[in-house]
């Protein structure tokens, strides 16, 4: 059984201690219409050979695109939240060497007159691509506002690196 | 761990009986250094400690994804010795350094520590046994050790580990006040340890870098 005295020397000793652990959010919350902040999302590998697993960290989720060659990864969603937006931010934290090359392309499509179980499945109209290309290195936040097509329902958001080094992807997130 | 207890202790048990063979017949009079005959002192003192970690790039890397933890960690020493020349003082230092970020779900930690043998020389010494003000510089060497742990229950139930160890130095100084035997210390110490944690992108942080530690101790 510890003393009065005890106790206050370690709560002492302790206090400092527990002063300097940060605390942050990674930022995505719930009027992003796409968010891959917390959880990888579920993006389809259209070429080459990523990797869906560690980032800056082993225990830190994300993509890793640094397998030589080209590697495009693609991720669709339909608008849920706010259908009126005309403009929204692409963000993401990224690991790029100079030695590869990384560009963001957004498809727009608005909905289509066929029939189907899903906005996939009715024949979608396609209205714009949008590119951002990634012209930072080294590691940071990247953030770009990307403007929607005004009957613009769904997007494709597609991830192009091409080229060797080290490329990563983390934290993405498309909203407002 | 249970090593370095070991250290302590055994460098603790060498040091106690020479000084307590040596204090037996010493003058208590309050006469200057240049004066009385020398006597073996106790030194010990526990502080809070600050410890700037050096890094490339680890810190930065871990900032940018969200993880707001910078090289400034927090933690205690514990000195304990004896001055058996005058003005020079052998002893043993442990301490440990905590700090670390918060993201979401997700804890990402950093601990080190070390175990030295220290070596203190007292340059300026104004006052007497009763209470005098001084200034020392100090030097050691003996191992480091750094620890990083990961873990985010959300995706996984894994805790992630890292650590090294490695022989390391350090060179410092520090100013002390001794009233009645009871000491308040202020030290700066650089400690060159190169036992290093790196992520998945080329960062780096060591054990060791700049500390300030503050404390209260004894002089006996």
């Amino acid at each position: 059984m510890l003393s009065r005295r005890s106790a206050i020397l370690l709560l002492g000793l302790a206090a400092p201690v527990a002063g300097c652990i940060g605390s942050g959010t990674s930022g995505g919350n719930s009027s992003d219409e796409i968010d891959c902040t917390e959880l990888t999302c579920d993006w389809i590998t259209v070429s080459g050979n990523p990797v869906f697993g560690p980032t800056w960290h082993d225990g830190d989720l994300g993509v890793d695109l640094s397998a030589p060659g080209q590697t495009v990864i693609e991720l669709k969603d339909v608008f849920f939240v706010d259908h009126d937006a005309r403009q929204m931010t692409l963000r993401a934290v990224i690991t790029r060497d100079p030695s590869a090359t990384m560009s963001f392309e957004l498809d727009f499509y608005a909905p289509g007159q066929g029939a189907g179980a899903t906005f996939w499945d009715r024949s979608p109209v396609f209205l714009v691509t949008r590119t951002l290309a990634v012209t930072q290195q080294g590691t940071f936040h990247f953030s770009r506002p990307v403007l929607v097509p005004s009957e613009g329902a769904a997007v494709i958001l597609r991830v192009a690196k091409d080229g060797g080094g080290p490329a990563m992807i983390d934290e993405l997130e498309l909203g407002s | 761990m249970k090593r370095w207890f070991v250290l302590l202790t055994v460098g603790f048990g060498v040091l106690t009986p020479a000084l307590a063979v040596a204090d037996e017949d010493a003058p208590q009079d309050s006469a200057h250094d240049a004066v009385k005959p020398f006597r073996p002192h106790f030194l010990g003192d526990l502080r809070y400690l600050f410890l700037d970690r050096t890094d490339n790039n680890y810190f930065g890397h871990a900032n940018t994804y969200s993880y707001p933890v910078d090289p400034g960690a927090s933690g205690v020493q514990l000195n304990l010795g004896a001055e058996l020349l005058p003005r020079l003082a052998l002893l043993a230092s442990a301490d440990y350094a905590i700090n670390g970020a918060d993201r979401d779900s997700a804890q990402l930690r950093l601990q080190s520590g070390a175990v030295l043998g220290m070596l203190r020389w007292s340059v300026w010494r104004v006052g007497d046994d009763d209470m005098h003000f001084e200034a020392a510089l100090q030097g050691g060497f003996g191992r480091y050790a750094i620890k990083e742990t990961y873990l985010d229950p959300a995706l996984s139930p894994q805790t992630y580990e890292k650590d090294a160890g490695a022989w390391g130095g350090t060179a410092g100084a520090q100013v002390s006040f001794d009233v009645s035997g009871f000491v308040a210390v202020l030290g700066y110490g650089f400690h060159y340890a190169p036992a290093t944690i790196a992520d998945r992108i080329g960062g780096t942080v060591q054990a060791g870098g700049n500390e300030i530690s503050i404390g209260l101790g004894v002089w006996l």
